[in-house]
């Protein structure tokens, strides 16, 4: 069987049957986020705040329940029992996650820049790096625990106490990586790229953990 | 069955995560309430400064607030807090047009000069409060920046109605309400201001109290979500192992088997929350070694200032997973705990009534505010404490309508779904 002929399918049946609860979640939280703050004609920086705020959590959101369907024994076992490995399936879903992860910023991006919102250049990879940072995080807790609600609370934990609690008071504990700088610079120089390639890796790790732990139990 | 509970879910991730958490919030929030820096200490006559206070003057907030209005007029950029979101509104043409109608109501100065010459207005001071990095914060006094002045014999009265009027213009959810018009101006306090402050620290909070009403403050914060991601854990767990059915079949009552778990698991909640209010009684008998204070002061306000937040957040869970089952409780515990924790953000200084999940009052000070508002506040932790015990009772029902099959469970979908499914191709 060629490769195209395994992973479409897995593709259609995560686009039809994973994906779409999340998804909607994740439209829910923009959508929500857009009609209380309703932006229009902002600035440069009014846009940042609220693109950093409410589009990192479309990762968690979408890429924390990578391994759901494998919760139910059943369906694991039926996995288990194909000629498809089980890190292509879970390697298709993340791939399929990342790229509606990669459309809602775009999407948001639109529809701001429809409200005559002033944007800054990078916004949308700063959004997409934020965004799978957080996502590979509950992938992997999600990985390591079993899980769902402790694999959703660490990337959601790390985001309140990065952005919400204060620079001054959590650079101790290294949790700035989400604050923003008021000219819209990162107090850590280079440390958005470090998150696009962080989550990257955690997002490997997560998928080589649960293939590794599911082929032995 | 209580103690089985309490044993798994004290083992348990989420408990852990929660228990660090709020270690870690506490270990970075604590100097900022409980510190040698932070000791109430009686203020000494001849002092430089002893402090602000909201004035009170109608000139002075006049005054404040037109400067405001007229700097955010200049720049067109209003700040409004809808939902207690910040959000900087710009207006349309025929809006400015208005405000400068308003403007010009407020100064006596014709609109068309208003419209030409606010292009050329610098503003150096503006009014604001000032955060440094320990917590403190400093403000500017309003002064007439030169640009706009209240109208010649314009009363306080028509002020606030035309400031009112700004505030709908804006759509809403500015400072320029009336009864939030004195955040535009500040009065200096005096010597015997400050003794009245130290006063009804020393005797009405015996100076404990102060301390553990800013630790609740904090600690608030934290416990309106985490208890919930430990609750719907522990109500998913037993589907999560495919456990339900052997669990159902008991004897064992409905509610007695979701009151065993609610109970735990807002006992475990509050475990790591009591701890640290232990260590901080014992740190504030040390800072006030020799003085009179409040040993049970931490106990009291956590018991009756947290307990409702964990118990309702615990509740929401808990009712959420019991409905669909699934974690859709956090989304909804965490779209509350957002809208509620940006709303206190102004009433930083002491919220306390309506439907506040998380009562603010950052500040040492204020006994005497917080004791005339007791009322509210009790009010308000009894109605969360009814919502959660009529949350824990529904839970209760459904469980007991899912034991008996009646109930249309996500399990009793998917089943009834396969088996629609399994008849059409047979």
């Amino acid at each position: 069987m060629t490769l195209s002929k395994r992973v479409f399918p897995v593709a259609k049946i995560c686009v039809k049957n994973n994906l779409p609860p999340h998804l909607l979640l994740s439209l829910g939280l923009l959508t929500g986020a857009f009609l209380i703050m309703w932006p229009c004609y902002w600035e440069r920086d009014d846009t940042l705040f609220f693109f950093l705020t409410f589009l990192p959590l479309t990762g968690i959101l979408l890429l924390t329940p990578l391994f759901l369907p494998e919760q139910d024994r059943d369906t694991l076992d039926v996995i288990r029992m194909r000629a498809t490995p089980l890190a292509l399936i879970f390697s298709v879903r993340a791939v399929c996650g990342i790229l509606f992860l990669l459309a809602l910023p775009a999407g948001a991006l639109l529809v701001l820049s429809l409200l005559h919102c002033e944007i800054s250049s990078g916004l949308w990879s700063e959004a997409v790096s934020c965004s799978l940072f957080l996502g590979g995080l509950g992938a992997l807790c999600y990985a390591l625990w079993e899980n769902l609600p402790a694999a959703y609370l660490v990337p959601v934990l790390y985001f309140i106490l990065c952005n919400m609690t204060g620079r001054e008071r959590m650079k101790e504990w290294g949790l700035e990586a989400f604050c923003i700088a008021p000219n819209g610079q990162d107090y850590i120089p280079g440390l958005r790229p470090a998150l696009l390639v962080g989550g990257l890796l955690l997002l490997l790790a997560a998928i080589l953990l649960r293939c590794r732990r599911k082929r032995n139990g | 069955m209580f103690w089985k509970e309490l044993k798994k879910g004290a083992f348990s991730i989420p408990f852990l995560l929660l228990a660090l958490s709020l270690l870690i919030f506490y270990q970075s929030q604590m100097d900022l309430y409980l510190s040698e820096g932070k000791k109430i200490t009686e203020p000494q006559p001849g002092q430089e400064s002893y402090g602000l206070v909201h004035s009170r003057n109608p000139e002075l907030i006049m005054q404040g607030a037109l400067n405001s209005l007229t700097q955010e007029f200049a720049e067109n950029r209003y700040v409004t807090y809808p939902w207690g979101f910040l959000r900087n509104v710009r207006l349309g043409e025929p809006e400015q047009d208005k405000m400068a109608e308003l403007l010009s109501q407020l100064s006596g100065v014709p609109k068309e000069k208003i419209l030409a010459n606010s292009k050329n207005w610098n503003f150096e001071v503006g009014v604001g409060v000032i955060m440094s990095s320990d917590g403190t914060m400093t403000t500017a006094e309003p002064q007439n920046t030169g640009k706009l002045s209240p109208a010649e014999g314009l009363s306080f009265e028509t002020f606030q109605e035309l400031m009112n009027e700004a505030d709908r213009l804006l759509g809403g959810g500015t400072d320029y309400q009336a009864e939030r018009l004195s955040h535009f101006a500040f009065d200096v306090k005096t010597y015997e201001d400050a003794l009245a402050e130290y006063e009804a620290a020393r005797d009405i909070d015996r100076f404990t109290g102060a301390h553990a009403r800013l630790f609740c403050d904090y600690m608030t914060i934290f416990c309106a979500f985490l208890p919930a991601f430990l609750m719907v854990s522990e109500a998913l767990r037993d589907r999560r192992a495919k456990m339900q059915d052997l669990i159902w079949v008991r004897r064992v009552s409905s509610l007695r088997l979701t009151l065993t778990r609610y109970g735990a698991a807002v006992l475990l909640s509050m475990v790591p929350v009591l701890l640290l209010a232990g260590i901080d009684t014992v740190r504030s008998a040390l800072l006030y070694a020799g003085e009179q204070i409040d040993l049970l002061a931490y106990c009291k306000y956590t018991l009756g200032w947290i307990l409702p937040t964990v118990l309702f957040s615990c509740s929401l869970g808990l009712v959420f997973t019991e409905l669909t089952d699934t974690p859709m409780g956090l989304i909804a515990v965490l779209a509350l705990w957002f809208v509620d924790l940006n709303r206190g953000m102004r009433e930083m200084d002491g919220g306390y009534g309506g439907f506040v999940l998380m009562p603010r009052h950052n500040t040492l000070m204020g006994a005497d505010v917080f004791q005339g508002n007791f009322g509210d506040l009790l009010a308000n932790r009894l109605l969360y404490t009814a919502i959660a015990l009529a949350l824990v009772g529904l839970s209760a029902l459904i469980l007991e309508q899912k034991r008996k099959g009646r109930w249309m469970s996500l399990d009793a979908f998917k089943t009834r779904i396969s088996r629609g499914k399994d008849l059409r191709e047979e």
